[in-house]
């Protein structure tokens, strides 16, 4: 006797979810499948959402990916969640009050920004922004508008971006980190004070070991105060700091929950339940670390990944996801671009120069490079790609990459 | 098959020169270069649906030549 097929249920409408079902499909599946959606609008693309559309380069409409009869074309029916719980054993997701029963349930909600405590903002405040959704890019689009002294908190990768973007608006920018130097925990101090040399580079004020204490205004946003009694005077904020797993659904299904869904190395949850993007935290065999990847193109592979090993079905010993961990940033119009991991032993320029902001650094960890950054040197870069992705001895890499330098 | 890229859409990701290796490379400025031209045996029909596919700004297509 043959179980009912009630097929897949994709809960969540992002890249990796987006790119499973396309998968599944393409691939030959044919049974049921469902998008449930967190947003009301379809699956777009987040990166243009801190610089195209800040810009006003592209609208806010135009980073969807796809219209409602592509997905009817693929025969992926469309629920607007968000979904609310999940049942391990009865193999039910739970939206808006009705029961989507699965074969294999791929839970890819990623993960929401990070909000400043009510104790530093009144949350009615004009003109504090986060920049995560589609709803936060169009809000803070026309607020930059407007505008004449933005505020970021927070100078990670997004935080840059935007002080990018407003930049090439004519704003005066003045960005805050909460620790000696921006990304230093990311790319250790060398490569981070590289990437924060930008700032300066281009016209926008960086405060290191910044607490902020109150943001404060009559109605809308006038001032930022520091802990150490500075203000800044400005008329638009934007916090970027950081990003938390969106797993609060979750909570008692029964599911491992920590930085993100506990996964195993092939991205299984639990019987029947997958994780992929940013919230799944998986042992990443590539390094041998754990690890939750905030990246857009982890999320295309890991969403690719899954949807093809449900195809292979349960009787194939399942592949592990192996990610390098690749992205870049463009800031100033400047393309840096990382690939790996940077829990390292040593870091080494291997071609160009930092102060020129033309590079590509390594990272050694043990005997193997484990990482790649580069400002400016795609082709290296890519290449270096690979070498991570190969496990490629330290020695060996440093010197085919500085060769090709050379030549 | 014949390799049909947007290149007003590239934006150089790079994402296409690791699926797909023989197909794409970057040059020393950065811009993205088809080393075996446009037009390309059937061998290479995996790693440039592989290409295509994960290409970030989906400026990739193929079509028959």
């Amino acid at each position: 006797m043959t179980a009912p097929r009630d097929g897949v249920v994709v809960v969540g409408g992002g890249l990796a979810g987006l790119r499973a079902v396309e998968t599944l499909r393409r691939l030959g599946h044919e049974d049921r499948v469902v998008l449930v959606q967190g947003e009301p609008e379809l699956p777009y693309d987040r990166p243009p959402l801190s610089k195209e559309v800040l810009r006003g380069e592209r609208s806010a409409g135009d980073v969807v990916f796809r219209d409602a009869a592509f997905f009817a074309d693929l025969g992926v029916e469309l629920v607007e969640g968000p979904a609310t719980a999940l049942d391990l054993v009865g193999r039910r997701v739970t939206v808006a009050g009705r029961e989507l029963a699965y074969e294999h349930c791929l839970v890819c909600t990623g993960a929401d920004a990070r909000r400043l405590p009510a104790s530093v903002v009144d949350p009615a405040l004009d003109g504090v922004c986060l920049v995560r959704d589609l709803a936060d890019a169009r809000r803070l689009r026309g607020l930059l508008a407007d505008a004449s002294h933005l505020v970021v908190i927070g100078a990670g990768f997004i935080g840059a971006e935007v002080a990018s973007s407003a930049r090439a608006l004519g704003l005066e920018v003045t960005l805050l980190e909460a620790l000696g130097m921006p990304l230093v925990r990311a790319l250790g101090p060398e490569m981070a004070a590289a990437c924060a040399g930008l700032h300066a580079e281009h016209g926008a004020r960086l405060i290191c070991d910044a607490r902020v204490e109150a943001i404060e205004g009559a109605g809308r946003v006038e001032r930022v105060r520091l802990a150490d009694g500075r203000t800044i005077d400005c008329d638009l904020v934007v916090a970027g700091i950081g990003a938390v797993p969106a797993t609060g659904w979750l909570a008692g299904s029964g599911l491992t929950l920590a930085d993100g869904i506990v996964c195993d190395e092939a991205l299984r949850a639990g019987p029947g339940v997958w994780a992929a993007g940013d919230v799944a935290w998986w042992p990443n065999g590539l390094f041998g670390d754990g690890m939750r990847c905030e990246q857009w193109t982890n999320a295309v592979e890991q969403g690719r990944h899954v949807a093809r090993a449900i195809l292979a079905g349960e009787h194939d010993a399942p592949v592990p996801f192996r990610g390098s961990n690749y992205f870049w940033s463009d800031q100033y119009g400047v393309r840096i671009q990382f690939a790996g991991i940077t829990h390292a032993d040593e870091v080494v320029v291997a071609a160009g120069d930092v102060e020129q902001r033309a590079f590509l650094a390594l990272y050694r960890r043990g005997d193997r490079v484990v990482g790649a950054l580069a400002m400016r040197r795609a082709k290296q870069l890519m290449r270096a790609k690979l070498l991570v992705e190969r496990s490629t001895p330290w020695d060996e890499a440093l010197a085919e990459l500085s060769e090709e330098a050379a030549a | 098959m014949r390799i049909v890229v947007d290149w007003d859409a590239c934006i150089c990701s790079g994402m296409c020169t690791s699926a797909a290796p023989a197909l794409f490379e970057l040059d020393d400025a950065g811009e993205l270069q088809l080393p075996l031209g446009e037009v390309v045996e059937g061998s290479h029909a995996e790693e440039l649906n592989e290409a295509a596919a994960v290409c970030p700004v989906e400026a990739i297509t193929v079509e028959a030549a």
